[in-house]
């Protein structure tokens, strides 16, 4: 079968056929011959020539969790063919609030255009202070609080019209082995 | 000893104080908010009684609730854990007012020990070494602060005697900063805390956090358990703890102990409690005292073989504190990394979720104090907090191999964490070498980014391969699937593999 993996805002085709329990794998044109050893509760654990790996993986809808070597790696699923940009919440954040809290500081006001990454306002919540960024490029239409106004999670601090932008997620290039 | 305790709190010190009461053969009472009906701590207790609204203010700071439970379930005591109400003057005196046993200190020590200007005037006149700067109950008008301050010198901290969390503080490098820097100060303090009492500070060079930890008696027995080294630390918070510290000589050791000793004396100091130190080229200086079990206290555990817990209920229970100075010791070294549920590609946001995998390492001399599980959600309600990780061994460079054993083979999925983040900090050359002030973040991992790169082939291959064999057991309607196995591995089970388990 055919699967489309997004990391790190890339998107890696991989197909994966088997043969009398060898599995090969076809990632970006590079054929990796892979035996299963065990699969257990989400344990795998597979060899590539003589080398053995562990992983443990598990899926939550669309996002496959690889977790190998301390590292978790958080992979998007896209169906196969048709690749589309991960869940707007997920990978680019969000203009709700992430935090019950209170407004501290308003950085914005209605017409500014504003820039991805740009700050937009402060939130304090348990002696912390949070600050939300632009999840991408627009122009604020209006802003929902003032500065000491209490918020709840998932409130809508600001309401941006999106700028006109391409979608981020690009075919990796094609890498040559190490 | 009690026969009840309720526990007024949640997640992992929820849990570790439940613990220790049942060790001793006192029950316990949970109390818990409608997102935590099924946490670890409401499984473990003995009982337990809702407090419904997650809102921390509606449920585990409400006094109100808390109290009714503890009556109506007659429980002796009440364990505060840290955080939320533990240092809680009102609390305690409402605990105090009904008779029941509040765990720490009386309610008037806490009320002390919480105004920066009292707890330093108390402490300067107990001979414990404060940061020298202009500190007084009487309000000072801004023309006196403004010539406090050209007499201290540059550079220096302004800070608001209720302030928090960087609130009203600010630091000033040179005299013509200073009038502003006052008025701004206050202001913020004015807004935020109604009060805008003012105190000045000499500004410390790279300053290390290093804080004793004492024991207290209600019979007038006080001693100290070492240090701990708090200096790795992100926006005022804690991240990696250590015991011993690499700064500290047996002299200097000994002198922050009976510093803090004569500070918990000065104080009428019952119970566990930490006294905070800022400590600069050789000195030390009194910073605040914590009047509550810490957040850290297992490395001080591991290290002196102390139960610091256990020791807080009989301590609560008038018992007498059977240990001397001179019988407590550091053996080897402790390591505690704090897990926490948030992402470094977010500016460190807190994360939520359900956690889809949660399952700790074991090994040798390493500890868990958790609060989660499998399956479990994490709300934006508290804490993002997972758990604690700490280790012990003979060395330091030991303790850092374990640490680093421990976090690679610590798997958490569905939710983000600052795992990769502590092993980048435990694995710098200057923290190898001991080399850590409380700017050390700042100034060696602020353009920490997790890796876009391309994810080892390896990842890549499990995903696909995971994703194969669940799409073909979907198609062919198959339950379980039969591979060769590997027949020398501890992990096969028959050759065969469940769906969905």
């Amino acid at each position: 079968m055919d699967f489309d993996y997004e990391y790190g805002g890339k998107v890696y085709h991989i197909t994966v056929k088997e043969d009398k329990n060898i599995f090969k794998v076809e990632i970006d044109g590079e054929e990796i011959p892979t035996e299963v050893l065990v699969f257990n509760a989400g344990f795998l654990k597979f060899s590539i020539g003589n080398r053995v790996h562990k992983s443990v993986v598990s899926k939550d809808k669309e996002v496959v969790n690889v977790f190998m070597d301390g590292m978790v790696y958080r992979l998007i699923e896209h169906k196969a063919g048709a690749p589309q940009p991960a869940s707007k919440d997920e990978a680019e954040g969000t203009l709700n609030s992430p935090i019950s809290g209170k407004v501290v500081k308003i950085l914005v006001k209605n017409g500014d255009v504003i820039t991805k990454g740009q700050e937009l306002l402060i939130i304090e919540a348990m002696k912390m202070e949070h600050k939300v960024k632009a999840p991408y490029a627009g122009k604020i239409k209006a802003v929902n609080f003032k500065v000491d106004d209490k918020v709840d999670i998932g409130q809508l601090l600001v309401d941006v019209e999106r700028a006109e932008e391409k979608p981020e997620v690009k075919p990796a290039a094609k890498e040559t082995k190490k | 000893m009690f026969k009840k305790v309720l526990i007024a709190n949640r997640g992992e010190i929820a849990c570790r104080v439940i613990k220790a009461c049942q060790e001793m053969g006192i029950k316990t009472v949970a109390v818990y908010s409608d997102v935590d009906a099924k946490a670890p701590h409401v499984q473990l207790a003995d009982e337990a009684h809702p407090l419904g609204d997650p809102t921390p203010k509606n449920s585990y700071l409400n006094i109100e609730k808390i109290m009714q439970v503890a009556i109506e379930t007659g429980a002796e005591a009440i364990h505060p854990g840290y955080g939320f109400l533990s240092e809680n003057p009102n609390f305690a005196a409402e605990c105090e007012k009904n008779k029941i046993k509040f765990i720490g200190p009386r309610s008037e020590v806490i009320k002390k020990m919480g105004s920066k200007i009292e707890s330093k005037i108390m402490m300067e006149a107990a001979g414990v070494p404060v940061i020298p700067g202009f500190f007084s109950n009487k309000p000072a008008t801004l023309d006196q602060l403004l010539g406090k301050g050209i007499r201290i010198g540059f550079p220096l901290m302004v800070k608001a005697s209720c302030g928090g969390g960087g609130k009203g503080m600010r630091v000033v490098r040179k005299k013509a900063e200073l009038r502003d820097a006052l008025e701004g100060a206050q202001r913020e303090s004015l807004s935020a805390f109604g009060d805008g009492t003012l105190l000045l500070e000499k500004y410390l060079d790279a300053p290390r956090h290093i804080e004793i930890q004492i024991l207290a008696d209600e019979h007038d027995h006080v001693i100290h358990l070492c240090e701990r080294e708090c200096s790795i630390q992100r926006r005022h918070q804690k991240v990696i703890e250590e015991t011993p510290s690499t700064a500290l000589t047996p002299e200097l050791r000994k002198r922050m102990g009976e510093a803090a000793v004569a500070a918990a004396k000065a104080a009428g100091y019952t119970n566990a409690g930490t006294v905070e130190f800022m400590f600069s080229n050789g000195q030390f200086f009194f910073l605040e005292m914590n009047t509550r079990l810490q957040v850290e206290h297992p490395i001080t555990e591991l290290t002196t073989g102390i139960d610091i817990v256990k020791w807080q209920l009989r301590i609560a229970a008038g018992e007498l504190l059977t240990i001397q100075q001179q019988d407590v010791f550091q053996r080897g070294h402790a390591l505690e990394c704090r897990i926490y549920a948030e992402d470094p590609e977010r500016n460190f946001l807190p994360c939520t979720g359900t956690l889809t995998e949660f399952t700790p390492p074991h090994g040798v001399n390493v500890r868990h104090d958790v609060g989660v599980c499998t399956g479990y959600q994490i709300t934006h309600y508290y804490d993002p907090m997972l758990g604690k990780l700490i280790v012990h061994a003979e060395t330091r460079n030991d303790a850092i191999q374990k640490m680093l054993w421990a976090l690679s083979n610590y798997v958490t999925m569905g939710v983000t964490t600052n795992i990769d983040f502590l092993k980048k900090v435990l694995e710098h050359e200057a923290f190898k070498r001991g080399d850590i002030t409380t700017h050390f973040i700042e100034e060696h991992l602020k353009e920490y980014a997790p890796s876009k790169d391309r994810p080892p082939l390896e990842v890549l291959v499990a995903a696909g391969i995971f994703d194969e064999l669940m799409a073909r057991a979907a198609t062919t309607g198959l339950k379980t699937v039969t591979i060769a196995a590997d027949q020398n591995s501890p992990w096969v089970q028959g050759g065969k593999w469940r769906i969905g388990t």
